[in-house]
């Protein structure tokens, strides 16, 4: 017979007991490899994230150049994708991660369709066809071009015509169509940053004026033709296609240095290689840090809990052990090899736990990976840290059994025969004493510095002390009630007291209870307040269910394409800008007021306040007055000075500048003023001064009417017009327009018709944009080339779609102010989306696109959360939670596991007590009284910790986004804290009842046995 | 393994217990000889458990010495007492069940305690023999697990565990405890067994009738030897100190506090005469070389004795007189090796009153 033969059959023997300290280590083990596996996967995941959300086009390599065709973007395609190619294929990281390029050139062009002016690009593409559906042949050969289906119905275009096309100064080019395409996916990351397809679309309005209106790409047959005139200004580039989910966390760094490298082997060539990737790798880094600073503080407290436990089980097991190690040491065993026999069956077992912990490590962290990372990302299995984690848990946990049992195995024959219950020594006194003291630095650190590594430690070392002091507090409490107990003779509270107060060990299970249900208190709140953060930013980042980035050709037309999309209102037109302001980024979101209620959503408010906001949004205004053709003016001047004054109107067009057209010189006296204006918006009058006239301007005039094409101002309102500059000129109405000008210098004189609000009505989100914080009214740049001014109508936290720092306009007046002012801005600043709510028709983006909208982005709340949910602090949080809940289960094992090894001296002692007389019920509700103390009050005390903690130290953790704290606002809801609640429950039912088992079972005829 | 043989001298064992000092030996002398079986016999707290459990090296001696064999218990070491209990002594606790790993089968339990047998010392016998030895060698019997075993046979297993590595000497707590008697005899068959093989036996027990079987008696008494027994006779020890301790129906008549006379007579006895008893007084002689203490030799030794008594003092003289004649113990009874003269040779016992009592008898023990 070998050790083993008695190890084996001592496990066999305990096979119950065996088993638990087999999981028991197998989770410390587990613990310890799924923190390095699963921070490693999260940093994956974030990075697999970042670089999968950025366009394609801007993690691609691209190697371009762009000049004249004797320059080096003229070279051959061919040539320059060899540069690429040399560049990258001594690169073996890159060679592994790029696909075969792309090579394209492509240079303005254009041509005359009537008087028209037509602007497109005029590409050479290598393998086009393949992303088209081509109708005739695909241009193969010189001269050869496709044109789009729909310019060539817009055009009457057809296959086989020949157009004139003009590239660069260079005289016309003749093409012969020889197809027509659509694109498969004109929004497809292979088409990369280029916009081929604009058809109608006016980019830059500018353009309109210098090459006229944009159309989609002709693609030509051969590179020859795109370079056949010198002076074009060509684009060439060769697009690398990197696969972005292949990017390992592991490969960044050099990812790094071989494109910097590359990118000065490529300037060898007189190219350039462009990428964002370097770019996007620094964003990543920062959620990376914060996930390597954050997952290890959530790990240590369920690692050191874990130890704690199985320290715990060891020694209580150990202790059970103790008559087997003193026949040991009875038979002569020497102390090493008696040692060796009382920690054998221990130190087997956690042998045993380790490959199991470790593959439950590694599977758990690939189960993570799997439902709440970033699709494709996958656990490390080569990665050694979680290998080297395994190693360590096991040391660790020999280290945690070698203490935990040393003094039982220290002890005499004798001792161990009496198993004489071993006094809490002074280094346990002194361990609390330790973690006391660093419970109050961490509470100090956190005042001062949340973010400091001690304040991340708070929540657990209060849930440590507070274990500490309810497992105290309990056998001073029970010690006192056993007294009182005996003296009222209360047998049922008197079993309970003696149990909770006598009992060794019983309150280091108390602070085991109290510890875990703290952590999982904390971290189900936590994670309940991190989710309900991460949805009200879902919400408000986005403002509605769904939202679509779209291309449109102007505002009005998005409006159009939407109403024609969704008549029902379920969908609407939004356009945004966002403007720097003392170094925050504030948002303007143009919305239709009357459809905010509909189709918008505002995290803790009702569709009424969204609609009593649209309200507000768009107060009562002027009627628009419509005018076209001939416009006369009825006025009266009674007073001129000697500075000549035309008389102008402003007419708003949308989408342009507003147009000033004179009805002629002011006269003195009664006169109809008539110009011919073109169809739009009547927004205004103006005397404007003769160009060289500085001098004194003096007019005193009344308007008595205005009148074009059946449209009539009112004139006699004075709430409808004011003067756009106060310097000078007094406007007034009484039944007529008073204007009273006495000014000098060079400026002209505008009085504006109001059919909007003066100053456009705005939700404010956050601080105005003003010097003064607070202002009710300010000026900043919207929708128009100027500044416009605002009027705050109210004031919010957050907004939809402006999140925090933004403001809500309605739409239609704010594109309306913009056309009476300056006209709207620049359209490349401008973002143009469609808002849709969740009954919004689901193919929206192919009605959008056949109204002439193309979706190029879709977003949903639901998918935004999910997102947000990967990112840095969920990831943590979900952690933590993981972390609470199995300490939860580790507790539970823990106190089903003592109740079970003293089980069999219990059940005597209750056979003991009925034989003396006790009744079964007595004793019923002693052990329910015990139970209802030893794991009732601290999970209560555990988990009223845990949320106060939370409750403390959550304001100085960023909940959603790395670097940001938030305001902890919690809506009662079924989430983590009401299921950690339940658990709790469920964790005291289950301890009652097994425990309340044991009187069942402790008949009087189990004492025959000890006769 | 060659018998061993046990030496104590005024051996003092104290324990402490919740807060006091306990003294469970009191100055034991004991001397046992290779190849003796002897029963210690003793009321509960007597010491006698305390005594089997220094012999075992399982407690310290607080002062006095003690030899088992060649070592000396109070001199030797942690890893000194783990060898000898390995290799000289066997030890069988009281409960057979504390004496065993209940997952293992009989045979298993003995290569267990063989295990801790000193690595390169002499090959312990097979597990078979060791079974056999106690009486369970049968096949079916080895390879049965405890909680299969009849009591009497886990005791004889206990017994066999303990004598694993064929030890010179076998200490056995109440083998015989909670056995039926045919249990008991099977278990007293194989101490006998283990006797007869050249063992050194010596058993804890409250049975006379065990006590009886064994060789020789010795009860301990407030943690001293008490007396001694052999063939069934019991006899008090006189102490180092002169100490005696009385017998129980004696102590009824002359009980604690009791003044007595001892009264040399010249046959080598003495008389134990209470205080105030004239009559007895009148009746005896006073040895000429012994005198009690304040007396003379040869002088007489009145009844009433006060004026030799420091003043106050309040001791009661007993209301009867009665006289016991002892005779002296012959000197080889006060060496420190004493050797038993032999059946029939030996001392008797005054009037014969102790002749032939059982140690039950003797110390008013009903188990």
């Amino acid at each position: 017979m070998t050790g083993w033969t008695v190890l084996l059959r001592g496990m066999r023997y305990r096979a119950g007991r065996s088993l638990v300290v087999l999981i028991l280590a197998a989770i410390a083990v587990t613990a310890a490899v799924l923190t390095p596996a699963y921070e490693k996967a999260a940093r994956q995941s974030v990075l697999t994230d970042s670089l999968r959300d950025a366009p394609a086009y801007s993690t691609s390599l691209t190697v371009s150049a762009v000049g004249p065709v004797n320059s080096p973007a003229g070279e051959p395609l061919p040539d320059s994708t060899l540069v690429g190619d040399q560049a990258f294929g001594h690169r073996p990281l890159i060679k592994s991660l790029i696909s075969r390029p792309t090579a394209a050139v492509d240079t303005p062009a254009s041509l005359k369709i009537g008087s028209d002016t037509w602007g497109f690009r005029y590409v050479y593409r290598q393998g086009a066809c393949k992303l088209l559906k081509v109708t005739g042949a695909c241009p193969s050969d010189t001269g050869q071009i496709i044109v789009s289906d729909r310019a060539a119905k817009a055009h009457n275009w057809a296959v086989g015509q020949k157009l004139s096309i003009e590239l660069g100064a260079g005289t016309p080019q003749v093409r012969e169509i020889v197809g027509t395409y659509t694109p498969r996916d004109p929004v497809g990351s292979e088409w990369g940053a280029h916009v081929y397809f604009t058809e109608g679309v006016i980019a830059d309005p500018n353009s309109v004026e210098k090459k006229g209106y944009p159309t989609d790409a002709m693609f030509a047959g051969a590179e020859e033709d795109v370079k056949a005139v010198p002076s074009a200004t060509l684009n060439m580039e060769i697009v690398y296609p990197v696969a972005v989910g292949s990017v390992k966390l592991d490969d960044v760094a050099a990812l790094r240095d071989q494109i910097a490298s590359a990118s000065v082997d490529i300037a060898g060539g007189d190219l350039a290689l462009n990428t964002q990737l370097p770019g996007i790798l620094d964003e990543v880094s920062h959620d990376q840090a914060e996930i390597s600073r954050t997952i290890p503080v959530v790990a240590v407290p369920l690692l050191l809990l874990v130890v704690g436990v199985l320290m715990m089980l060891v020694a209580t097991l150990t202790e059970e052990r103790s008559p087997e190690i003193a026949l040991a040491k009875l038979r002569g065993y020497p102390a090493g090899r008696a040692s060796r026999f009382g920690l054998g069956e221990v130190l087997l077992l956690i042998t045993l736990a380790t490959p199991i912990g470790l593959a439950a490590g590694l599977g758990a962290a690939e189960l993570a990976a799997r439902t709440v990372l970033a699709p494709g990302v996958h656990v490390d299995v080569t990665d050694t840290l979680p290998l080297a984690a395994a190693g360590a848990a096991l040391i660790a946990a020999f280290v945690a059994a070698w203490a935990a049992s040393r003094r039982t195995v220290q002890s005499g024959v004798l001792s161990l025969l009496r198993r004489v219950p071993h006094r809490t020594g002074w280094r346990a006194s002194a361990g609390e004493g330790i973690a006391v003291a660093l419970a109050a630095a961490a509470l100090v650190a956190a005042w001062q510095d949340r973010s400091s590594p001690l304040a991340l430690l708070a929540a657990p070392l209060f849930a440590i002390v507070a274990g500490i002091i309810v497992g105290r507090l309990l056998r001073v409490f029970s010690a006192v009630r056993l007294r009182l107990a005996r003296h009222r003779g209360n047998v049922a509270t008197m079993l309970a007291a003696a149990q909770l107060a006598r009992r060794p060990g019983r309150h280091r299970v108390v602070m085991v209870v109290t510890i875990a249900l703290a952590l999982l208190g904390f971290a189900a709140t936590a994670w309940d307040v991190s989710a309900q953060a991460r949805s009200t930013q879902a919400s408000l980042t986005l403002g509605a269910a769904r939202v679509y980035t779209v291309n449109a050709t102007d505002t009005q037309a998005l409006i159009a394409a939407v109403r024609q999309a969704a008549p029902d209102g379920s969908a609407m037109p939004v356009v945004r800008r966002s403007e720097r302001y003392a170094d925050d980024l504030v948002s303007v979101v143009g919305v239709p007021a009357d459809q905010l209620g509909k189709v918008a959503t505002w995290p803790g408010h009702s569709s009424a306040e969204l609609t009593e906001l649209g309200t507000k949004l768009r107060p009562k205004a002027g009627e628009q007055v419509k005018v076209s053709g001939r416009l006369t003016a009825h006025v009266t001047v009674h007073q001129l000075g000697s500075a000549l004054l035309q008389l102008e109107v402003l007419i708003a067009r949308p989408g342009q500048t507003p147009l000033y057209t004179s009805l002629g010189h002011l006269q003195k006296g009664t006169h109809d003023y008539t110009g011919t204006v073109p169809e739009g918006r009547f927004v205004g009058l103006a005397l404007v001064r003769d160009a060289a006239d500085g001098g004194r301007a003096q007019v005193s005039m009344d308007v008595e009417s205005l009148r074009s094409d059946g449209s009539e101002p009112d004139v006699g309102d004075p709430s409808l017009w004011q003067p756009v500059r106060d310097d000078g000129i007094t406007v007034n109405a009484d039944g007529s327009l008073k204007l009273d000008v006495d000014a000098t210098g060079n400026a002209d004189f505008v009085v504006s018709y109001l059919d909007t609000p003066a100053a456009l009505p705005v939700a404010l989100a956050g601080e105005a944009p003003d010097d003064d914080r607070h202002a009710k009214t300010f000026t900043f740049l919207a929708f128009a080339e100027d500044p416009q001014k605002f009027a705050v109508v109210r004031t919010a936290d957050g907004l939809p779609r402006a999140g925090v720092h933004g403001m809500l306009v309605d739409l239609d007046y704010a594109l309306r102010r913009a056309d009476a002012t300056t006209g709207p801005t620049d359209g490349t600043r401008m973002i143009s989306e469609v808002w849709a709510n969740s009954a919004a028709p689901a193919d929206l983006p192919q009605r959008l696109a056949a109204a002439g909208v193309t979706v190029t982005r879709t977003q949903t709340i639901e998918g935004l959360d999910e997102q947000l949910g990967r990112r840095a602090p969920a990831l943590a949080w979900r952690l933590y939670l993981l972390a609470g809940v199995v300490a939860a289960a580790l507790a539970l094992a823990l106190v089903l596991l003592v109740a079970r090894l003293g089980a069999a001296a219990r059940r005597h002692e209750f056979a003991a007590l009925r034989v003396t007389g006790v009744k079964a019920k007595v004793l019923r509700r002693g052990v329910r009284r015990e139970h209802m103390a030893l794991i009732g009050l601290p999970i209560l005390a555990g988990f009223v910790v845990g949320v106060g903690s939370a409750v403390l130290m959550l304001p100085g953790f960023p909940l959603v986004t790395v670097g940001e704290v938030s305001p902890v606002k919690w809506t009662p809801t079924i989430g983590a804290l009401a299921g950690a609640a339940v658990a709790g429950l469920l964790c005291l039912i289950v301890a009652l009842v097994v425990a309340v088992r044991l009187v069942r079972r402790a008949a009087p005829e189990l004492l025959r046995g000890d006769v | 393994m060659a018998a061993i043989g046990v030496t104590c001298r005024g051996l003092v064992s104290i324990y402490r217990l919740e807060g006091y000092d306990v003294v469970a030996l009191a100055g034991v002398d004991l001397d046992i000889a290779p190849g003796e079986s002897v029963a210690l016999l003793g009321p509960s707290g007597s010491g006698k458990s305390t005594l089997l459990s220094v012999l075992a090296g399982l407690m310290r001696p607080a002062a006095g010495r003690a030899h088992v064999g060649e070592v000396d218990l109070a001199k030797a070491g942690e890893p000194d007492l783990a060898k000898m209990r390995s290799a000289q002594v066997g030890v069988a606790l009281q409960g057979a069940q504390r004496n065993l790993l209940p997952y293992l089968t009989a045979e298993q339990n003995v290569r267990f305690a063989q295990r801790g047998a000193v690595r390169g010392g002499p090959k312990p016998p097979s597990a078979r023999e060791v079974l056999n030895l106690v009486g369970m060698a049968g096949r079916g019997r080895m390879r049965l697990k405890p909680g299969q075993l009849t009591p009497g046979e886990r005791q004889r297993l206990a017994l066999a565990v303990a004598l694993a590595n064929r030890p010179g000497l076998l200490l056995a707590d109440e083998p015989t405890s909670q056995l039926d008697t045919n249990a008991r005899d099977d278990v007293l068959a194989a101490l006998d067994s283990v006797h007869r093989n050249g063992t050194t036996v010596i058993v804890v027990t409250h049975d006379p009738d065990v006590g009886a079987r064994m060789g020789r008696t010795v009860t301990i008494r407030d943690g001293r030897v008490g007396g001694e027994g052999r063939s069934g006779e019991e006899f008090a020890v006189v102490g180092r100190d002169g100490s005696v301790h009385l017998p129980a129906d004696v102590l009824e008549m002359l009980p604690p506090g009791t003044y007595l006379r001892v009264i040399p007579q010249k046959d080598g006895s003495a008389l134990l005469v209470p205080a105030d008893s004239a009559a007895a007084v009148a009746a005896a002689e006073v040895s000429s070389d012994y005198a009690p203490t304040g007396y003379a030799p040869g002088e007489y030794v009145p009844a009433e004795l006060p004026q030799r008594y420091p003043s106050g003092d309040t001791h009661r003289l007993p209301e009867t007189a009665t006289s016991y004649p002892v005779q002296s113990v012959p000197s080889q009874w006060n060496s420190d090796t004493r050797q038993f003269p032999g059946t029939g040779s030996g001392p008797t016992v005054g009037d014969g009153v102790h002749t032939g009592r059982r140690p039950a008898d003797y110390y008013g023990e009903e188990r």
